[in-house]
């Protein structure tokens, strides 16, 4: 997709983003700014109904997926953001029907990656890191986006940084499905190959680009010591731009 | 004798002519539940091979062509015992399908149907359906999506913990501390 396909799109929060990964709802919003990407935030932010389909209420998910969707349309928007893959995923599948584009905000950083528009060296700054990336299930599966030419572009824009791919990269971490939620045991030992082979590759950095990801991942490193450093991409870009903190130093106080 | 004969034939016939339906019994009864797909597996069990769960769980976990296979007759109770909640819906196993069967379709479906008779559902599970059935989302909190800057302390606090895993002090929760203290 071109740049100008984001132009006026949905950013469609999802309630874990909305309510709990706040500091990545900020860091989205803050990239959307940067790369004046216009867009548009729904007012009421329901489920997009993937938990509680995989949960056991079919007709719930889709008419909560429904909903979001229907939302969308009646913005005038036909294209929606998220930073959720499993978000990205469930609404990808029923917005196809409704003309509706749903694409991952690392689609976007692809986009700019791919663009040469990513990486300013004038206004950010390079951590010349070693990184390494889980690609989320629903993000790769789910939503059919190639993951290791995603994230090799946009690592790799960053001209010290290094993106190497690690052994079964493609794997699930263990948390979905309500699994983490409810047996964690089978979780933490699904995700200790993932976070021994991250480490295996000398990578300092690990990209998990999906909340429940990026959370289980980072307890998982920590429970086997691992010492890496995990987080979603768009944090990662974020947390490079030389005004990044003064942004966040002004949230609240305006 | 021969009219016995005839009877014995007939009867033979008739019987294995319903035998030979009984695929095309279960297809109808497995499509009518959603589960029409599961009647297309052929047993090649890929998409055993590159399941997470049952590479960590073994024979305990039913797997992805075990749930197929109980799909295909819906028998509840053995997906049940085979621990269906303990799929991560990686998708791994419809990837994995050479006849591209969406195996995780099929095991949302069943644990829909599993719902509805109040079996094997967690306690997780069925609170996340009352909460969105509620309130619209699985937190128990209000629909409308809460200000950017009612969340400040949460944000800020979460950016300093992201900033030191990469090496950056973020020096904003300070910042607002002085400001309040001055002010």
């Amino acid at each position: 997709m071109g740049l100008e396909e984001f132009e006026g799109a949905i950013f469609f929060e999802g309630c874990t983003m909305s309510r709990r990964m706040v500091a990545l709802r900020f860091a989205t919003r803050f990239l959307l700014d940067k790369y004046e990407i216009s867009y548009d935030v729904l007012p009421r932010v329901g489920c997009c109904g993937a938990p509680v389909m995989r949960s056991g209420n079919y007709e719930l998910g889709i008419k909560s997926r429904d909903k979001v969707l229907h939302a969308t349309l009646r913005s005038g928007a036909n294209t929606i953001i998220t930073a959720c893959p499993g978000c990205g995923s469930m609404l990808k599948e029923g917005g196809e029907e409704m003309g509706i584009e749903v694409v991952h905000i690392d689609e976007v950083l692809f986009a700019l990656a791919k663009e040469g528009k990513l990486y300013d060296p004038e206004k950010m700054k390079d951590f010349g890191k070693v990184a390494t990336a889980h690609f989320p299930c629903h993000m790769n599966r789910g939503m059919g986006i190639d993951c290791d030419e995603l994230f090799s572009t946009v690592i790799s824009a960053f001209p010290k940084m290094r993106y190497v791919h690690m052994e079964g990269a493609e794997n699930c971490c263990g948390a979905g499905g309500g699994v983490r939620a409810s047996q964690v045991d089978l979780a933490y030992k699904i995700a200790e190959n993932k976070v021994k082979s991250a480490k295996e590759c000398e990578a300092d950095l690990l990209i998990a680009t999906c909340p429940f990801c990026e959370l289980h991942l980072n307890d998982s490193q920590k429970k086997y010591n691992m010492g890496l450093a995990v987080m979603p991409l768009p944090m990662f870009v974020a947390l490079s731009f030389n005004d990044f903190e003064d942004t966040a130093k002004k949230i609240g106080m305006e | 004798m021969s009219f016995t004969l005839w009877s014995a034939a007939s009867a033979f016939s008739a019987v294995s002519v319903v035998l030979a339906c009984v695929p095309i019994y279960i297809m109808i009864f497995a499509s009518g539940r959603g589960f029409g797909e599961s009647i297309l597996c052929m047993d090649c069990q890929q998409c055993v091979a590159v399941c997470p769960v049952r590479a960590s769980k073994g024979m305990e976990y039913m797997g992805p062509h075990g749930i197929m296979k109980t799909a295909r007759v819906d028998h509840r109770k053995r997906a049940e015992g085979g621990g269906l909640y303990s799929c991560t819906s990686c998708m791994s196993c419809a990837i994995a399908c050479p006849r591209g069967l969406n195996v995780e379709q099929t095991m949302v479906y069943f644990r829909n149907s599993l719902a509805q008779s109040k079996m094997g559902q967690l306690t997780g599970h069925k609170r996340i359906i009352e909460r969105v059935a509620k309130y619209g989302n699985p937190y128990s909190e209000n629909m409308a999506t809460p200000t950017i800057a009612s969340q400040a302390d949460d944000i800020k606090k979460q950016l300093v913990g992201y900033g030191k895993r990469i090496g950056v002090e973020l020096d904003i929760i300070e910042e607002k501390m002085e400001s309040a203290s001055e002010s």
